[in-house]
């Protein structure tokens, strides 16, 4: 592909500021279709695009939009999830930082197509200087009634409030992002009813990615088609990679949908850091199932992907070279689970925290060859039992590394490998 | 209405309720369940309530899929106990082995269901969480033990949403979650103790009956409380096979007993640690005065003496304070002896002054179990249910005799009201259940059973008659009121009609047109509404 | 003592609480607001938040827990998060933690006794890019050396 799209703005100076950003095109297209297009076009365009929600779930963007029920009882809101907490996954951050009116633009498309009038952006609390950017997008939008009440003369509103998070994973999970919104502990909900339906403060709602959104001017500018075409079948568009790891050049990386992982890593990236061996590739965050190196000739879509037995997500990709300790990196798999499972329901909390307590027993020199079959069993105990897939999130790593690198596995046990799990007490005082 | 299958069984059930709703009204299967309760909102945390639900991919939780016409439903496939199976096992993982200091064994769902669905090899071999708070009284009632707490947030959903008083909530994230109240407050709503029966593990224990007993050695009896004229149903749970092991209480403790009409599933904290009155400071003995001083006797000369005294009694110069403590049955007959059989006009039973708090939830003011019967069955004005008339007439000299029923004079009246009525009044007979100064001063003292020792009904603010079941043999030489009375009248000359309240209870029916149509069977444990005219 | 600055805060969040459908909704940004100025959460924060919010108190500690940038107890002046996620392992993350470690004389979860730094080994923070990295306050740091963290610490007042 030649021209970036979603990254044209990335490298330029203050970019994120209007004037800038109007400058380059910011809100021209979004000013042409609230005069011009019906909000059922939107969707329909958005729809026949083959967008995908670019969070990690890979949903097919337009037909979350066509879930919302017509009848207008209650208000519909738009909730944007900037809470961005997969490991491995710094692209939303980018678009945040470098970007927001790209967002704010895709906002008001998004809104109008599903006849919102109110909006939240959820940023992750960690994510400062982006909460800052996005604000004085935001305030600079209004001043110029980019938002507000009656848009570019068109008779629409659209409201956007700029929300910070705390500090918890789970609500990168759109219920529990809901129920953050909402003032409470991040708990996902129970599905059904799912928030197209009843989502914030009960109302109909829909949630969507950052990226996913950032993607909608570009859709309503230059047509439906031309996205699709852009990606692979099913997949449309292009996609920003977030690279990271063993590799030359780790960052942000603008590709076509269907990518080849191998030319990702080796042509786009710089290959493997000092030109050492690739032994594991995650393809799409923590929660992925690992690569081993020779299985990396598959195409970066969710569709290939989950045929090849891993997924998409959060298209985070982490390249492991051969110095890569597959116990270590289990060890830091399981520590963040346990952390970050909010601890609503029982096989996730009680899971998380057992399977990270036996790979520190293993990683601490003290385990047993058992100890892999009851990971293993954990592991499936957990998934499909729990109110939402973190825990088929973390069963993921643990039975991927642990099937696909046993050998090394079983060795370290027998060795009786020693790693201290807390490398810094000793001697720290 | 959606004809579904559970088990291999038809059933017809309402369209949209959830499944587990449907198991439990329609079959007789004990879903393994914590998180869930019908009288609270849906958590669905706990992930053991698995069924297999035919065209799904994976088991699905019975509290929140809702059935659908033609859903077939497995309970117990391999499918759904595997997953059974495996969230207790996952509860279980931290869970502390506390079964031997724990009051909740015998009846805690995680042994139950253990037995039931669980009986794996245990693979938990690591250190378990430590939590903060471990036996630590968060209020006059319960206490809180963090680390056998599966969170599954009934007690926090009952806090907020029953009482409203949030009490509880989760603290902290993932396995170091504990559930706490806010520090520096105290568990002390009116309703505290509910929160030890909603609790299926012994998180949340009741301090009043920590460490009595094993529960495996309580007997349990279908009664009603005393407390006030809501009548909540309850069981009355006695320690029934180690009478070595106690000095002299045989109550242990009193549960609610689920009845939608009248408390749903719970009961107030006055009622529920009320219950001592029955096994402390009891009238033990029938006792005379003789020679100025009260001493034991037996039923038979007691009787006798009373008989002698009530058929030499001029009607208009004797009073009977009948109470709003004593059963249908009882009043009944006190009303055939001395309105029909004596002819006494100077009849009441209602100590007024007495009235409590009330809320709009379960507490009523009135503190008396069966004044609504009292006044159905005494059939007297307005006006005469108040025995402080009596009590005037009493203190002025214009009465002879007084048969007082359980009314502490002393306490309600004053000492010195009491005393000038006592100099006043020649004869007073006392029949109650416990030692008061009222009682010691009386001329015969008939000791009374207790509703826990008897049969009867009472009669709530609604007018709902409620059977209570006896419990326990009366304690020392007390009997039944309505035996007593029964006594009176064959010595007074009627025929002896009654050897069950039962009985007491249809001639009642017969007679008076607010019970007509009713009989214990007919009541059965859910109670039946006073015909109102 | 904090009872002065909320008050001070009120106007400010009467503003926040403005923008919210619900008022409930406004509590993560009331607790934000609050401890930047009273330092960390107190029981009197609680209750103010709880206060504007009608969030039973009890639910205010439950959320103050449940997220990691809430504290109840004083932190230093300087909030290092320091990431421990799958990147910045890979690229050398732990022997820095041990060196800040050492330089800070505290392990995770303290606080110098000078009140000058507190550390918190963090989960990620999204900055795979740069890893291994820090954040320090509000500011991200990363491409880290040994030296560059003696450096940032050092510049810190």
């Amino acid at each position: 592909m030649t021209e970036p799209i979603l990254s044209r703005n990335f490298n330029i100076a203050d970019a994120w500021k209007l004037g800038v950003a109007e400058s380059r095109g910011a809100y021209a297209t979004a000013k042409k279709v609230l005069g011009s297009m019906k909000p059922d076009e939107v969707t329909h365009a958005v729809l026949t695009a083959n967008l995908r929600g670019l969070g990690g779930a890979g949903f097919p963007t337009g037909k979350k939009w066509q879930f919302l029920p017509k009848d207008g009882k209650k208000p519909v809101y738009l909730v944007v999830n900037a809470d961005e907490g997969e490991p491995g996954t710094f692209k939303d951050r980018y678009i945040l930082e470098r970007d927001p009116h790209q967002l704010i633009e895709g906002m008001i498309l998004a809104a109008f197509a599903i006849r919102s009038r109110k909006a939240y952006i959820y940023i992750r609390g960690e994510y400062v200087e982006p909460f800052r950017r996005t604000q004085v997008a935001v305030d600079e939008a209004y001043a110029k009634n980019y938002l507000g009440k009656n848009l570019f003369g068109s008779g629409v509103d659209l409201d956007i409030v700029v929300h910070r998070g705390a500090g918890a994973y789970i609500c990168g999970e759109e219920t529990a992002l809901l129920n953050s919104l909402e003032g409470q502990r991040g708990y996902p909900r129970l599905k059904p009813p799912f928030p197209a339906l009843v989502g914030l403060f009960g109302c109909p709602t829909i949630v969507n990615n950052v990226e996913t959104l950032a993607c909608v001017p570009h859709i309503l500018k230059n047509g439906a088609e031309w996205f699709a075409k852009l990606g692979s079948t099913g997949n449309g568009g292009t996609h920003l990679f977030s690279l990271s790891g063993h590799v030359n050049k780790p960052g942000v990386y603008e590709l076509p949908m269907g990518t080849p992982l191998r030319k990702m890593i080796e042509v786009h990236a710089g290959g493997v850091r000092g030109g050492k061996k690739l032994k594991a590739v995650i393809p799409g965050g923590i929660s992925a199932k690992i690569l081993t190196a020779a299985e990396i000739d598959v195409n970066m879509d969710y569709d290939s992907l989950r045929n090849a037995g891993t997924m998409l997500g959060s298209a985070g990709v982490m390249v492991m070279d051969d110095s890569t300790c597959m116990v270590k990196m289990l060890f830091y798999a399981t520590k963040f689970f346990s952390h970050e499972s909010c601890g609503q329901c029982s096989p996730c909390r009680e899971g998380t925290g057992w399977a990270h307590k036996i790979v520190t027993r293993i990683y601490e020199g003290c385990g047993s060859l058992k100890d892999l079959e009851t990971l293993l069993v954990i592991a499936r105990n957990m998934e499909g039992r729990t109110i939402c897939v973190f825990a088929d999130a973390a069963a993921w790593p643990i039975q991927s590394y642990i099937t696909k690198f046993r050998p090394e596995f079983e060795e370290y046990i027998r060795k009786k490998k020693f790693e201290p799990a807390r490398p810094a007490m000793a001697g720290a005082h | 209405m959606a004809t579904i299958t559970i088990d291999g069984k038809q059933v017809t059930v309402k369209d949209g309720i959830t499944i587990i709703e449907a198991i439990d009204q329609a079959t007789q299967t004990d879903l393994p369940r914590y998180c869930y309760h019908p009288g609270l909102s849906i958590a669905g945390n706990c992930r053991i309530c698995q069924v297999e639900v035919e065209k799904m991919p994976r088991t699905v939780i019975a509290c929140n899929t809702r059935v659908a016409e033609g859903m077939v439903i497995h309970t117990q496939s391999a499918k759904a106990k595997e997953s059974q199976q495996v969230v207790l096992e996952f509860l279980l993982a931290n869970h502390p082995l506390d079964c031997p200091v724990c009051d909740q064994a015998g009846e805690c769902k995680l042994q139950d269901y253990y037995m039931e669905y669980g009986l794996y090899d245990p693979k938990f071999n690591d250190e378990k969480v430590k939590k903060k708070k471990k036996a630590v009284p968060i209020g006059p009632t319960i206490l809180l033990d963090q680390e056998r707490c599966i969170l599954c947030t009934r007690c926090v959903r009952f806090g907020d949403e029953i009482t409203k008083t949030n009490d509880f909530g989760v603290f902290n994230r993932g396995d170091h979650s504990e559930l706490d109240i806010y520090p520096g407050k105290e568990l002390n709503n009116k309703y505290s103790g509910n929160v030890a029966d909603i609790c299926p593990v012994g998180a949340l224990t009741d301090r009043d009956f920590r460490f009595k007993m094993r529960v495996w050695y309580l007997g349990s009896a279908d009664s009603v409380c005393t407390g006030c004229s809501r009548g909540c149903n309850i069981f009355i749970n006695y320690e029934r096979s180690r009478p070595y092991h106690l000095e002299k209480e045989r109550v242990m403790r009193l549960k609610p007993r689920e009845n939608q009409e009248v408390n749903r599933w719970w009961m107030c904290d006055d009622g529920r640690y009320g219950y001592k009155f029955i096994d402390t400071n009891r009238a033990l003995e029938v006792r005379i005065l003789d020679g100025g001083v009260q001493q034991k006797t037996d039923w038979k000369t007691a009787l006798e003496k009373t008989a002698a005294l009530l058929k030499k009694a001029d009607p208009a110069r004797w009073a009977v304070l009948v109470s709003p403590q004593y059963s249908n049955e009882d009043l009944y007959l006190a009303q055939k002896l001395f309105a029909h059989k004596l002819k006494w006009k100077n009849i009441a039973f209602y100590a007024p002054g007495q009235e409590g708090f009330e809320d709009d939830f379960l507490i009523k003011k009135d503190k008396n179990p069966n004044t609504a019967g009292a006044a159905q069955v005494l059939n007297l004005s307005q006006v005469a249910h108040d025995i402080t008339p009596l009590v005037e007439k009493a203190k002025r000299g214009e009465l002879d005799g007084l048969f007082v029923f359980g009314h502490d004079l002393v306490k309600l009246y004053g000492i010195d009201a009491f005393r000038q009525l006592r100099s006043k009044v020649k004869t007073l007979v006392y029949e109650g259940w416990s030692l008061n100064l009222t009682a010691d001063a009386a001329d015969v003292f008939l000791p009374s059973a207790t509703h826990a020792e008897k049969e009867g009904t009472f009669t709530n603010f609604e007018g709902r008659v409620q059977r209570f079941r006896k419990a326990l043999e009366p304690a020392g030489a007390s009997r039944a009121t309505w035996e007593i009375l029964q006594d009176l009248a064959v010595l007074l000359g009627e025929a002896r009609k009654y050897d069950r309240a039962e009985f007491v209870f249809e001639d009642l029916a017969k007679e008076n047109e607010a019970f007509s149509g009713m009989d214990y069977k007919k009541i059965g444990m859910g109670g039946l509404c006073l015909r109102t005219s | 003592m904090s009872e002065a600055i909320l008050k001070g805060l009120d106007p400010e969040a009467q503003k926040i609480i403005a923008k919210y459908d619900q008022k409930r909704a406004a509590t993560l940004m009331l607790l934000h607001l609050a401890q930047d100025k009273v330092g960390y959460v107190t029981p009197e924060v609680e209750a103010w938040v709880s206060k504007w919010t009608d969030v039973p108190v009890v639910h205010v500690r439950g959320v103050v827990t449940f997220y990691s940038m809430y504290h109840l107890k004083p932190a230093g002046r300087h909030l290092i998060r320091y990431c421990t996620s799958t990147s910045c392992v890979l690229q050398g993350g732990e022997k820095l933690l041990c060196h800040l470690k050492k330089k800070l004389g505290i392990d995770n979860q303290e606080t110098t006794r000078d009140g000058k730094f507190s550390l918190e080994e963090a989960e990620c923070l999204c900055a795979c890019e740069m890893a291994p990295m820090m954040q320090v306050g509000d500011d991200y740091h990363g491409d880290l050396t040994e030296k560059k963290i003696d450096e940032i610490l050092d510049k810190l007042k």
